[in-house]
């Protein structure tokens, strides 16, 4: 006999729908059982449409793309509303061992698509922390970035070296602070020598959360996404930061002012992104396809030369030189993958609700 | 007709229009009760390491209350609407008053202008604005070209000021529209006795105009007052780092899953907001009284 959903059950599950809606997120995908369709939750700059449009041509399978926001907001959004409707979705660093712990992820043979197992840089193909059984990975990676500091070279004469340059009170007003705590909470916890910036206690958070709100209290604004880093590096509002090299060079040749980049001596944070797939996906064939074809080296130069940061793939790397893009390949790491695995990656904090309570303090505060 | 048949007429059209109210009814529960209810059942659960928890607590509201941090950014909340609010109706209430009073040929283009700017995106709208008052943006850089700065004006962007500026904007065509059907209402012979009787034009306007348009500045007040109590995006993109509102903060805790602590957030400020609605509404009762 079918069994009829509690009056609790009932209330959570439409509360949980009111919730999606109430956290702005919007856009609901068709529905996944459609033929021949790949539903793609993946964040926007990933997107070429040109490449979905060929895709079709050759293949005949639409791929529905669904705008991803932040880690935390994907979870959540999962979580509440499950991962039936989609076939793929998009992760950085450790999250997706959060993923699999839910029992979301459908762990992937890389060898089984053409494209992935010979365009793709091996240091990628075997990433250890992102590996299960039988060698197979939890996300194809697609790009990468190590987190360093950047400043403008004619405003920041001397080189900074820690990331204490971002508490220095001669930069008041000019230091980039960014609405990524996954990205702000580890120059936090380096600052104070704490060994893990996602697994700390409340003590260690209190006081992580103090150095935030004094580097926030040095910035102008709290920046929201790369455009907008972008803008207030080349108008010269911010001069130091935490970005990547491949970005300081895309800064200076959006018109701005020479940049540097340095490796702080606390150490330093990256990402690495990718696509996952979502087990018991419905178009699996269809979804597994569009992973291999977004991995030939066309699609990658060309979302790579407009992205501008570090490819997993090598021979859309090399695809770039041959294109004349050296300058980008060199400046994004595209050549040098052994760093990417040396990078400590952003990761799910153990103890959410004290982050986020932690980081609403830092955003609050005066 | 006898006094039975009047009645049995009288409750037939009562049953009528209460029928005719069903579809209203339905919109208000769907759209506004059910939220508001859904709301109100999560902000007394928890969330834990991603999972919802189903026991009934208070420890969002005192989460809410025991430390000065949410408390502190809600009277800021409510102090910058109170500002923008008053600022738009110093500006929208004689752009009404032009547009009713002096303005005949030109009325409908005129109010057909002010909603336009509806047209866009308030996002758009806002990111155009950072393009005119950043440092690199068309009014430091016009400046600086003529010579009257030689570094751009740093409180134009990322301060209090451009908030007070780009939300007045925002809020601007409700509160006139608003105003300018309460204008049109107005019996203005009584603003020409007036003046016939030898009252100056400031006099007409404090005793006249004024008290007959009180209903709608109150509501224009409210329209104008209720949004920006919950207004996300242009405090992030225009404000002071340091001067958040509420809005920002309860987005963070809903992304983050926080779910019961951003339920209970939210339900504080509807509870604060629907107790000013009420205050307004007993006072405009009030002055119809």
């Amino acid at each position: 006999m079918a069994k009829l959903p509690t009056r609790r059950g009932f209330i959570g599950g439409a509360a949980a729908a009111g919730m999606v809606a109430g956290a702005g997120i919007s856009g609901l995908p068709r529905r996944a059982h459609a033929a021949g369709t790949v539903n793609w939750l993946a964040w926007g700059g990933h997107v070429e449409p040109a490449g979905i449009k060929d895709f079709f041509d050759k293949t005949g399978i639409r791929v529905n793309h669904i705008g991803m926001g932040g880690n935390a907001e994907t979870f959540a959004k999962l979580k509440l509303s499950g991962t039936s409707q989609y076939d793929l979705f998009e992760a950085d660093g450790l999250w997706p061992l959060r993923y699999h712990q839910e029992g979301f992820i459908e762990p992937i043979d890389l060898e089984s698509l053409p494209n992935v197992a010979k365009n793709m840089h091996p240091e990628f193909k075997k990433i250890p922390a992102l590996q299960v059984e039988g060698g197979k990975m939890l996300m194809v990676p697609w790009g990468w970035n190590p987190t360093l500091l950047v400043y403008n070279k004619k405003k920041v004469t001397t080189p900074p070296t820690s990331y204490e340059a971002l508490l220095d009170p001669k930069y008041k007003g000019r230091v980039g602070f960014s609405d990524q705590h996954e990205f702000m909470w580890p120059v936090a916890a380096m600052l104070l020598g704490i060994d893990n910036p996602f697994k700390m206690n409340k003590e260690q958070l209190n006081r992580a959360k103090d150095v935030l709100i004094r580097i926030k209290r040095n910035a102008p604004t709290i920046t929201k996404g790369w455009n907008e880093q972008l803008r207030l590096y080349v108008e010269e509002t911010v001069w130091i930061g935490m970005s990547s090299p491949g970005r300081a060079l895309t800064i200076q040749t959006s018109g701005g002012p020479p940049m540097g980049t340095e490796t702080p001596k606390e150490g330093y944070y990256g990402w690495i992104d990718g696509d996952i797939l979502v087990k018991g996906a419905a178009n699996k064939e269809a979804a597994l396809k569009w992973i291999d074809y977004i991995h030939t080296p066309e699609y990658v130069a060309r979302n790579f030369k407009r992205l501008q940061r570090g490819t997993a793939n090598r021979a859309g790397a090399e695809l770039l030189k041959s294109q004349g893009d050296s300058e980008l390949v060199t400046a994004n790491l595209m050549d040098q993958p052994g760093i990417a695995l040396k990078m400590r990656l952003i990761e799910a904090p153990a103890n959410p609700e004290d982050y986020a309570a932690a980081w609403n303090e830092v955003m609050a505060a005066t | 007709m006898t006094a039975r048949r009047a009645d049995i007429e009288v409750h037939a059209k009562g049953q009528t229009s209460l029928w005719g109210l069903f579809p209203m009814v339905v919109v208000q529960i769907a759209l506004f009760v059910v939220p508001i209810a859904i709301m109100f059942v999560y902000s007394f659960w928890t969330t834990q390491n991603y999972q919802v928890i189903r026991e009934w607590t208070l420890a969002n509201y005192l989460v809410f209350f025991e430390s000065w941090t949410y408390p502190s950014v809600l009277f800021r909340t409510l102090w910058m609407s109170a500002v923008i609010t008053v600022a738009t109706l110093c500006f929208a209430y004689p752009f009404a008053y032009w547009i009713a009073r002096y303005t005949q040929r030109w009325q409908k283009i005129l109010l057909g202008a002010v909603v336009l700017s509806f047209w866009t995106s308030g996002l758009l709208r806002a990111y155009a604005w950072m393009a005119l008052l950043g440092h690199g943006g068309i009014i430091n850089k016009s400046l600086m070209q003529v010579g009257l700065i030689d570094e751009p004006l740093s409180f134009l962007l990322y301060n209090p000021f451009p908030v007070i500026l780009v939300m007045t904007y925002f809020s601007l065509p409700f509160a006139a529209i608003t105003i300018f059907a309460s204008l049109e209402k107005m019996d203005w012979t009584l603003v020409d006795a007036a003046a016939d009787l030898g009252s100056n034009p400031t006099k007409t306007f404090w005793f006249i105009t004024l008290p007959q348009t009180l209903p709608g500045v109150i509501s224009a007040a409210i329209l104008t007052f209720v949004p920006l109590m919950g207004m996300f995006f242009v405090p992030l993109l225009v404000g002071n780092p340091s001067s958040a509102m509420i809005a920002p903060l309860v987005a963070n805790l809903m992304q983050a899953f926080q779910l019961g602590l951003g339920a209970a957030m939210s339900f504080i400020v509807a509870l604060v907001v629907m107790i000013i609605i009420a205050a307004a509404w007993r006072y405009i009762r009030f002055e119809r009284v």
